[in-house]
């Protein structure tokens, strides 16, 4: 094999997935150490494995000191997590900034920029009457509270909360796994491991299980937030997929007196819907295909995690209107008691807004995708 | 066109009628007759392919040729590594390592993408888990490093080994 000119050496290592192979591999003798080196197999690990990719020219390092320095030891932040704030959660946002090699940790918060309905914060969920929803009143403002900002170099966090720098990570508690632990992209996650992640994402609970991925930020007694992973699937608009499944993604939507709660957006396959329905039970279905949506942010009703609402059994209607889908949401009382389904009907007014009609609240609401 | 053949000869004089459709799955091939303009009566020396490997040349675009053209290489599509083997191309390549290596460089030299690819994956494989020991030997590869440079080397890899 050492007779092999050196570019199809690198295609064979090219072939290694595995950053651990790549080591064995640098360790054979000089001429598979250059190889290994070679910076076009980093490029395509950077990507693969944390979903970063950079031009060449923006990085002043190489990409296997972008591997090596930078992701090995914080890529695994790097992406989109859930807060398990009590009721509200939260969506927090794990970026690299490379200019100045740091990665910052911002929570996303929605807010209504429209004047048109300042009225509607006012309004409970429970008497709001109002079916004529229009798209106007629903004007998501995003904005970015910084948490915190690791320096790669120094290896110091900055917590702009309690505005003290970390020697270490004293907050970044652990993940659990005894697993060597690349990247935390959906695409890096064998399917098993995406689907225990997943399931585990919708765990609402105060404190993590044993099996969890979570990070915890603990900067003095009173303020410790654990934050789990989310995995949001991207749309698929090609005929091989699902129809539903393109409003795969985040989306935002309006909770009447709420205000706008943050969603994630799945087609699930064998989706159990629930037995209980407007108060009347019935026997347990299976849904082949059903798309779920599921609060990152929630509020003292139905809090994160939960499921807000799901289509479930596609509606006859003329080929002028938009799709419709009969499905289910999920309300409750303060303190989410008394948690229950009651019938909806889902109507996909285009790939990036679509409408729930909560029958037993005679109310409609608006959900539009994430765009920031 | 189908079925018109061309002569091809391998570097140790056997001369092979091979299908050109079949032929042109080598990009090198390919370009000798479309910008060089051959003769098609005219014998294409191969002189870096000794007839047994070009036989397994040969076996494996014939099993291949209506396989879907792979997508052009470039920064979007060189992401993704497919190291699935279909069972037909593991039967294929239950060959000794000599002519494994050999089938690399002929589909290097032949231009064959696909064949490349599925003989790298196949020594990829055999490399995946093994320490560089395991490796060394498997292959029978001389360890040049002084134990200086093993240290050194040791030591880099420290973000991987050690976690």
């Amino acid at each position: 094999m050492d007779k092999l000119p050196y570019e199809l050496l690198f295609s064979i290592a090219s072939h290694l997935d595995s950053p651990k192979d790549l080591c064995s591999f640098s360790r054979i003798s000089s001429l598979f150490l250059s190889v290994s080196r070679d910076d076009r197999i980093w490029k395509r690990l950077c990507y693969q494995l944390y979903n970063i990719k950079f031009p060449l020219d923006e990085i002043e390092q190489s990409f296997y000191d972008l591997f090596t320095k930078i992701l090995v030891p914080y890529g695994r932040y790097l992406g989109y997590w859930k807060s398990n704030e009590k009721y509200y959660g939260g969506l927090i946002n794990i970026h690299l900034n490379i200019s100045d090699e740091t990665i910052i940790g911002e929570k996303i918060k929605v807010t209504n920029g429209s004047f048109d309905a300042p009225h509607f914060f006012f309004d409970d969920d429970d008497d709001d009457d109002d079916d004529e929803t229009d798209e106007s009143f629903l004007k998501p403002v995003y904005t970015k509270m910084k948490l915190f900002t690791i320096d790669c170099k120094s290896h110091q966090i900055f917590c702009h909360q309690c505005n003290t720098p970390h020697q270490e990570l004293p907050w970044i508690k652990n993940f659990d796994s005894n697993q060597q632990y690349f990247g935390l992209s959906q695409e890096a996650l064998p399917v098993n491991e995406r689907s225990s992640l997943i399931e585990h994402d919708h765990n609402s609970m105060d404190s993590p299980e044993g099996h969890d991925i979570y990070f915890t930020r603990h900067c003095s007694d009173n303020l410790s937030i654990v934050y789990h992973p989310l995995s949001i699937s991207q749309p698929r608009t090609d005929d091989n997929n699902h129809p539903l499944s393109r409003f795969h993604g985040l989306w935002v939507g309006s909770y009447g007196g709420h205000g706008l709660e943050l969603l994630y957006v799945e087609l699930c396959h064998d989706f159990t819907c629930p037995t209980t329905i407007d108060g009347t039970s019935k026997d347990a279905e299976i849904v082949p295909n059903a798309l779920v949506a599921r609060k990152i942010s929630g509020d003292p009703n139905v809090p994160h995690s939960k499921i807000s609402f799901a289509a479930t059994h596609a509606i006859e209607v003329d080929s002028n209107s938009p799709i419709c889908y009969a499905g289910i949401g999920q309300i409750a009382h303060t303190g989410y008691t008394d948690a229950q389904f009651i019938r909806t009907k889902i109507i996909l007014i285009s790939d990036n807004t679509l409408k729930v009609t909560w029958y037993a609240l005679h109310h409609t609401s608006l959900f539009k995708r994430c765009l920031f | 066109m189908a079925g018109h053949k061309i002569k091809l000869q391998s570097n140790d004089g056997d001369i092979f009628d091979v299908e050109v459709e079949i032929a042109k799955l080598s990009i090198t091939i390919k370009t000798m007759l479309e910008d060089l303009s051959m003769n098609e009566e005219e014998i294409i020396p191969l002189p870096n392919i000794n007839s047994a490997i070009f036989k397994k040349v040969i076996q494996w675009t014939t099993h291949h040729k209506d396989d879907p053209p792979l997508p052009p290489e470039d920064d979007e599509n060189r992401e993704k590594n497919t190291n699935d083997i279909s069972s037909w191309d593991q039967e294929f390549l239950k060959v000794d390592q000599g002519t494994l290596f050999e089938l690399i460089l002929a589909a290097n030299y032949l231009d064959i993408k696909g064949l490349l690819d599925v003989t790298c994956t196949s020594v990829a494989n055999m490399i995946k888990g093994k320490t560089s020991e395991e490796i060394r030997q498997t292959f029978n590869i001389k360890n040049d490093f002084t134990p200086q440079e093993e240290e050194q080397i040791k030591k880099e890899n420290e973000w991987c080994e050690n976690k």
